[in-house]
């Protein structure tokens, strides 16, 4: 028994009308400021969650989530303070029992990253598992209450107890709740703020402010982020998603995705704009040396170019044809190639997978050589859930570049999630971007071997991340590395 | 004051906390954009002008210009010893690479200074408005722009046949 989404919503309206205009007022205009850095997690394998269409409009993970997706992160991802109960429900659902954590796919057929825009291609899903009972499921998952529902259900109590007490309610909603949206369209957004110090320089900055939305209209989707940005001169960050011109100081607006995507079938999709690169496990730390090194963060390393996901039972990936990043002038700047990871689900709690990456530009646009360069990286990854609260991820790449000797990149990450929503993170991280093979025609470019160019660099990481209320997350990292000073950074993201 | 039931009073207190957070200048300035404000030069300087590549960083500021830098005084997080230092290139005409023409010249013009000749400095270019060199060379985009709408047409032609 659940109240229709429209009537709950209803309801969340006219208590609002009744609260506050100021607190109205202030939250519309911060939800008019602030943008997305949507997160993927890919430490969610504990939960069953092998893969990310299920949760993520992006078949890949990251950024904006779909309503099982805001559901399930209200149930599993955020300290519940006690109801650890509805929690292990929510999780055990996202496993389907643990004994049934035999399928990437679990997820998908809670939405596939459209909701109900497509109800072919999610009737689809249903019945292609229908023989366990997953259509049903499906119609009660589009409802993030329903979840609770089963959840309550499972913990002895009544659907509309659970619901109005635990369940993933309207705060769960874009906005935590305050604009209900149709079935065709999804709406969200990231703020995340910073403080950091580095050696003894303090900062405190906005890291990210983006809105993101999908349309779909049948199988075709519309998706996109936009955003604002304002770094140093010369910063390698948000200036490659850049869609003003400004190339100083001044605040930019910015849109690291924008795609077209037709869905192929229940578990293949076709796209084509900017987009993410696939490769490697898609960590939201953009710093992390192997998405650095890599050219492969989410902050704006993506590419305009094709891309072909597939989300199947036992493999998934994404192959993408790279046309180059047209948010970069001029043209010998931009780098064309490929990009493309499979993983695959070898036992229940274990996921690996290969990456490759390579592309060609007419000039470096690190080094400013006027050279054709090649650059590419090959690896391999790997997510295993050791115990309940404890998930390792690995991934190791080798690096190539025009005029450099092979290289190499990896990391070790542990998360050990003791409470819900509480996570303790150690990271090792180790860079060697390649020595120059050949003298630079370019005078005092030429360095000694030392570590990460020629050498190995090492760094390590110390996270606690506290995912206090609905959507709202506050982090600590301790991050050293060789050459780096010491640095502490604390963040608090809203996801809107 | 109401507020819904949905909207707890924590919730509500946390994003108060979010709101209260103070705003700052959200940079301060860097080296390249003083020398962009001080020579007037035709696109903030990278930083592969005098760091070893476009990350920068300490230590790795050892191209032959950061040099001829150092020896006018310029110190590190010191925007008055790049401004001096600025003045001293200026001063004493400092060709570092030989070719007859200043380094502040070569700056203004937007050409290295390191290498002799007209190498320019002025990287990438970031936005959709910005500069556009047309290329010559194969156009992924455009290909897969026309390769899509050659697919759209034969598939239209191929259904009214079978019709």
């Amino acid at each position: 028994m659940h109240r229709s989404r429209g009537s709950r919503s209803a309801a969340v309206r006219r208590q609002f009308a009744h609260s506050s205009w100021g607190f109205g007022l202030v939250a519309f205009m911060v939800s008019m400021v602030w943008t997305t850095v949507a997160s993927a997690y890919p430490w969610m394998i504990r939960h069953g969650y092998g893969g990310c269409a299920g949760c993520h409009a992006d078949p890949s993970g990251g950024e904006l989530l779909t309503k099982y997706g805001r559901a399930q992160g209200d149930l599993i991802l955020r300290m519940r303070y006690g109801n650890t109960e509805l929690s292990a429900s929510g999780s055990e659902r996202g496993t389907r029992t643990s004994s049934s954590f035999d399928d990437f796919d679990d997820f998908d057929d809670a939405g596939g990253g459209k909701e109900a825009g497509n109800a072919d291609v999610r009737q689809a899903k249903a019945g292609g598992a229908g023989a366990d009972g997953k259509r049903q499921e499906v119609e009660d998952l589009d409802e993030p209450g329903s979840v609770s529902a089963a959840a309550g259900g499972a913990g002895g109590r009544s659907a509309d107890e659970t619901q109005e007490d635990e369940g993933p309610g309207a705060a769960s909603g874009f906005l935590w709740g305050l604009i209900d949206t149709p079935d065709w369209l999804l709406l969200g957004g990231s703020f995340r703020y910073v403080n950091m110090l580095r050696g003894s320089d303090f900062r405190t900055f906005p890291m990210q402010a983006d809105l993101y939305g999908q349309m779909a209209f049948g199988a075709i989707r519309l998706a996109g982020s936009i955003g604002v940005a304002r770094v140093p001169v010369g910063s390698p960050h948000a200036r490659a998603a850049q869609i003003t011109t400004g190339q100083g100081e001044e605040l930019n607006a910015i849109s690291r995705t924008h795609w077209v995507g037709f869905d192929l079938g229940p578990e293949v999709l076709l796209r084509a704009g900017r987009l993410n690169v696939p490769f490697g496990v898609r960590l939201s730390e953009h710093v992390m040396w192997v998405r650095e090194a890599t050219k492969t963060d989410r902050e704006s390393d993506q590419q305009h170019g094709a891309a072909l996901a597939y989300s199947g039972s036992l493999f998934r990936g994404e192959a993408m044809l790279i046309a180059g990043n047209y948010q970069i002038n001029p043209d010998r700047y931009r780098e064309r190639g490929y990009g493309v990871y499979v993983e695959t689900l070898v036992t229940e709690p274990f996921a690996t997978g290969v990456s490759s990456l390579m592309t060609v530009a007419e000039a470096d646009n690190i080094t400013l050589e006027e050279q054709k360069t090649v650059r590419g990286a090959h690896g391999v990854f790997f997510r295993v859930k050791v115990s309940e609260p404890v998930v390792l991820m690995f991934e190791a790449d080798a690096l190539h570049k025009s005029r450099r000797e092979l290289g190499y990149v990896g990391f070790l990450q542990l998360d050990y999630e003791p409470v819900q929503g509480l996570h303790f993170g150690g990271t090792g991280e180790v860079l060697d971007r390649g020595y120059r093979a050949l003298p630079s025609a370019t005078p005092g470019i030429d360095l000694e071997r030392a570590a990460g160019l020629g050498k190995p660099r090492f760094g390590g990481w110390l996270t606690v991340d506290w995912f206090f209320l609905p959507s709202l997350e506050m982090r600590i990292d301790a991050i050293f590395r060789q050459q780096d000073p010491f640095t502490v950074m604390g963040q608090l993201h809203a996801y809107l | 004051m109401r507020t819904s039931d949905r909207c707890t009073p924590g919730l509500r207190g946390a994003l108060l906390i979010l709101l209260l957070v103070p705003l700052p200048a959200l940079a301060s300035p860097s080296y390249p954009g003083v020398v962009e404000s001080e020579l007037e030069t035709a696109c903030p300087p990278p930083c592969a002008v005098c760091h070893q590549d476009q990350n920068g960083g300490k230590g790795t500021a050892i191209k032959p210009v950061a040099e001829s830098m150092i020896d006018q005084g310029l110190e590190g997080d010191d925007e008055a010893s790049l401004r001096a230092a600025l003045a001293g290139l200026d001063r004493d005409a400092v060709d570092t690479d030989g070719d007859g023409i200043s380094d502040i010249a070569e700056l203004k013009a937007g050409t290295d200074p390191n290498t002799d000749g007209q190498a320019p400095i002025c990287g990438p270019q970031y936005g959709c408005g910005a500069r556009v060199c047309p290329s010559a060379r194969f156009d992924f985009a455009a290909w897969f722009v026309a390769t899509l709408a050659l697919a759209v047409a034969m598939a239209r032609r191929r259904r009214r046949a079978a019709r």
